[in-house]
């Protein structure tokens, strides 16, 4: 007979422990699903704690601090002034945002902020750095233009009465005139509180200012070489008068004086005016030059004999201005087509208050009546630049 | 029970994915950046430069909470957009202040420029008026070419204010007020200094 086990297991046995294997598994299923389920919450679980620990790290903070030290930089208008700080914060701060960009396009769980927040850390700090660079740039330019102003002025003070008193060379004339257009410009530009521009304008004007004072010095000092000449002329021209007991005229071109002298002694003085090119020694006729030298009167003339009311023909050229003249002739200063020119006088219709002469001394009427009474024929004339030494001029 | 459990997990997973799926609104930020670029446009680093600091420094916050919310797993850009239509107001603003601002200026020039031909007519009667020019004929050839060329600045700042850049025609238009009034007091000075009547002009 054979033998079964299932015939020694009873059936309700077996349906029972069926059952029971069914249950076990079943449980087991449970536990596998609840595992599962359990270990995906508590993965995502885990996901979001690495994801809010990510956000906790991008740096918004100091982001925000680098934009704002940026703008700052900007309202002070740091970037008109080349400040290199300001564009390097400018770079650093894009070079953050771009970082970030690139980090927040990668899973979150290998971003970095670090990069992003050095960037933006030094973008704030440049930014300031920038606003404190740009502070003492403006501070310093702001004196510097003032204290340059002030010397421009002051040069330019200078050379005005300068060429007022003494007829200076034209082209230096209107380099003094451009040179103060420029100075209006400057000021209109520091009117702008552009101190930083106005700073590199300032040192040319300056610059200019000194040059131009220079020129002007140089060409007074030349002049003023003489100057011993003429005092001793002078001295020599009284001391005649005093022996003689004669009539003797001193002219100063700068003081604009016609010096009457009789018996060593000043009995008058007049205002005179002279050539338009009145400073300088006569070279050629139509230089329009009033001649320097020792003169004397070879003639009067009045009423129909003269234009100018009266006159007095003085003997230019003298045996020095003929000599000076061939010489210059020459060794070519002057142009072989030019003359030594003539008659120059000492005559009326002055007082207009400018020199405008050929070359001529003018006197008002009134003046020279006084003095062509008084002086005859072959009084002296002695014509000189200037009677005071130029530093007592310039003092002046 | 269980399969409850899996179709929660299972909903909450498609609404995630769906969520996350908001995307940055581009349209907005780029109608944005062109709104603040035509601010640039139309002067406003000359004429409101403050101004124009403060708006790109607007945008600038909005793009970094923008890029903030780029990096979140839930993005939101409800808000984000609003602030952008405020930028955008903003920049409208700007434009118009420049605008304005250009109006002043080109007003101030108009007024300068008139005061700087009444004062080359005047300068032009004097010299007529002072006896053979002052100091000579040179000092007058000098003083009309002065004027000349004030009256060539007046051209170059014309030209300026057709090219639209107005501050430097204003700059300018003064400068040559400030030479044609040099001319006029020293003009007058010599005038009155060889004449006792009154200068006329």
């Amino acid at each position: 007979m054979a033998f079964s086990f299932s015939k020694l297991i009873p059936v309700s046995y077996i349906f029972s422990n069926r059952e029971a294997c069914y249950r076990i598994n079943m449980k087991r299923r449970s536990w596998v699903i609840w595992s599962v389920s359990i270990l995906i919450t508590l993965c995502f679980l885990g996901l979001f704690f690495i994801k809010a620990q990510k956000d906790k790290e991008v740096p918004t903070n100091e982001l925000s601090n680098a934009r704002q030290s940026i703008l700052k930089a900007k309202v002070q208008a740091v970037d008109i002034h080349g400040i290199r700080e300001y564009t390097l914060a400018v770079a650093q701060y894009d070079s953050a945002l771009r970082c970030w960009g690139n980090e927040n396009s990668r899973i979150f769980i290998f971003r970095n902020f670090d990069k992003v927040r050095q960037f933006a850390i030094d973008a704030d700090s440049l930014a300031n750095l920038s606003i404190i660079l740009a502070a003492g740039l403006i501070d310093d330019a702001h004196n510097i233009v003032l204290h340059h102003s002030e010397a421009i002025k002051e040069k330019l003070e200078i050379l005005k009465i300068v060429n007022a008193k003494f007829k200076i060379p034209e082209d230096v004339n209107i380099s003094i005139r451009n040179l103060q257009s420029e100075f209006t410009a400057l000021n209109i530009i520091t009117e702008n509180a552009k101190w930083v521009e106005g700073e590199r304008l300032s040192l040319e004007l300056l610059n200019q200012s000194e040059i131009l004072l220079g020129q002007c010095q140089e060409y007074l000092t030349n002049y003023f070489s003489n100057f011993e000449d003429w005092q001793a002329w002078k001295k020599e021209a009284i001391e005649q008068s005093r022996m003689k007991r004669s009539y003797t005229i001193i002219i100063d071109k700068i003081a604009e004086q016609l010096q009457l002298f009789y018996a060593g002694r000043q009995i008058d003085v007049y205002t005179a005016e002279f050539g338009q090119n009145w400073i300088g020694d006569k070279q050629y006729e139509g230089d329009k030059t009033t001649p320097e030298g020792r003169y004397k009167i070879l003639k009067k003339k009045q009423g129909k004999e003269t234009k100018y009311y009266k006159a007095l023909i003085l003997n230019y050229p003298n045996e020095n201005d003929r000599m000076r003249f061939l010489i210059q002739k020459k060794d070519g200063t002057l142009d072989a087509s030019k003359k030594i020119g003539g008659m120059i006088e000492i005559h009326g219709d002055g007082g207009k208050g400018y020199h405008w002469t050929d070359g001529c001394v003018a006197l008002k009427n009134s003046d020279m009546d006084n003095v062509y009474r008084l002086v005859p024929v072959n009084t002296p004339v002695l014509i000189v630049g200037s009677l005071r030494p130029l530093n007592e001029l310039i003092k002046l | 029970m269980k399969n409850k459990l899996i179709n929660g997990i299972a909903a909450f997973g498609i609404a995630a994915l769906l969520v996350s799926c908001e995307k940055a609104p581009q349209a907005e930020i780029d109608l944005t950046k062109a709104t603040v670029d035509s601010a640039l446009l139309s002067g406003a680093a000359v004429y409101q430069s403050e101004e124009l600091a403060r708006l790109e420094d607007s945008l600038a916050a909005v793009m970094e909470r923008i890029e903030a919310e780029n990096g979140k797993m839930f993005p939101s850009y409800g808000d984000l957009k609003t602030e952008l239509e405020s930028v955008k107001a903003y920049a409208g603003q700007v434009v118009q202040k420049t605008e304005a601002r250009k109006a002043e200026v080109q007003q101030e020039i108009q007024t300068v420029l008139a005061e700087v031909k009444t004062l080359i007519e005047e300068n032009k009667t004097l010299i007529a008026q002072a006896p053979k020019g002052k100091e000579g004929k040179e000092a007058l050839e000098q003083i009309n070419a002065e004027l000349t060329g004030i009256e060539t600045s007046v051209a170059e700042t014309n030209d300026l204010v057709t090219k639209n850049e107005y501050m430097q025609a204003l700059d300018k238009s003064k400068l040559a007020k400030e030479n044609a009034m040099a001319i006029n007091n020293e003009l007058k000075e010599v005038i009155a200094k060889t004449s006792k009547k009154p200068v006329r002009g």
